[in-house]
């Protein structure tokens, strides 16, 4: 594992990071603006199908589900160049770890509702959205918190 | 300024500042909120300037008390990681370009916002905003993205005169 990390230290994206000064600063600044897409996104989708706002159609709020990966995406590779700059230091950093887990449980979460639940709600005018599509709604916000969370502890947990 | 020199001695002060926990913890929730309000305000403004025309503008009514307690849990976090080093803070120019940005993007939330409250909920899709409330979501916008700028910045600018 330290032979891969060393070679991520010393690749050329891990000196790029190091040597700018501006660029660590312009991705963080990157990365906090792609969270408030994803959460913003999130939370209008999940409210809608924890029954908040019933009147309105499920199927056109999902129009607000790109964004959340629009965020995502950007948060993937500014992630990937943190990391590239001093992965020895999040590799084995706990609240790192813990983030990474998060990410993976959201991840899932959000394979299962597009493989399966979205569509017992995809019709117009459906009200209720059931209870297993509640649980994914629930869940994700809860995973999201914790990536969040996690994230800003990175520092402090070393 | 006593008033910096109180806030610092202050029990909440000196939790923020002295406990192990208690500046990560604030500065946790700081995010969590941060993200809940720049990112409802930008789902908001995006609908008003024609991102998802089949939603109606009023689900944004419907959800904005998110938003005002998102708001609500930064003002509280802010206040107490303000305390934890009030002298920084207060001398620091990026954080009141930051504090003005924050008002002038909750301004402009709340006119939006009040717009649309004023807009019947009819089943008509494709509902189209005024052209005066959209250039204020275009601006609210980038009131809200340069605010997340200048929150980041306080971290890597020094503040100037050195107080």
């Amino acid at each position: 594992m330290s032979d891969l990390l060393f070679r991520i230290e010393t690749s050329a994206l891990g000196q790029l990071m190091r040597d700018s000064i501006w660029l660590f600063p312009m991705a963080e600044i990157l990365h906090f603006m792609g969270l408030s897409l994803l959460i913003g996104s999130l939370l209008v989708v999940d409210c809608r199908l924890l029954g908040l706002a019933r009147g309105f159609p499920v199927a056109a709020i999902y129009k607000f589900l790109p964004l959340a990966l629009t965020g995502f995406s950007i948060n993937l590779v500014t992630g990937v160049m943190f990391f590239f700059s001093d992965p020895f230091r999040y590799y084995p950093n706990i609240a790192f770890r813990i983030k990474m887990l998060f990410i993976i449980l959201a991840g899932f979460n959000a394979l299962y509702f597009a493989l399966t639940t979205h569509r017992t709600v995809n019709q117009p005018g459906v009200g209720d959205a059931g209870t297993a599509i509640k649980t994914v709604a629930g869940l994700s916000f809860l995973f999201w918190i914790g990536v969040i969370i996690c994230g800003r502890m990175i520092p402090y947990v070393e | 300024m006593n008033l910096l020199i109180w806030l610092q001695d202050s029990a909440l002060g000196t939790w923020v500042a002295g406990s192990i926990w208690g500046y990560p913890i604030v500065l946790s929730c700081h995010a969590v909120g941060m993200a809940v309000v720049a990112g409802t305000a930008v789902m908001l403004n995006l609908r008003v300037l024609g991102f998802a025309r089949n939603v109606h503008v009023t689900l944004f009514d419907k959800l904005s008390f998110i938003t005002w307690a998102g708001l609500a849990l930064n003002v509280l976090t802010g206040l107490a990681l303000f305390s934890g080093d009030p002298v920084k803070f207060f001398y620091h120019p990026v954080f009141w370009i930051k504090i003005s940005l924050i008002i002038l993007g909750v301004l402009s939330i709340w006119l939006v916002l009040r717009e649309i409250r004023g807009t019947a909920p009819s089943p008509a899709d494709r509902h189209e905003m005024p052209a005066g409330i959209k250039i204020l979501a275009g601006f609210s916008l980038a009131f809200w993205s340069t605010a997340i700028v200048a929150g980041r910045l306080i971290a890597y600018i020094e503040h100037i005169n050195g107080a």
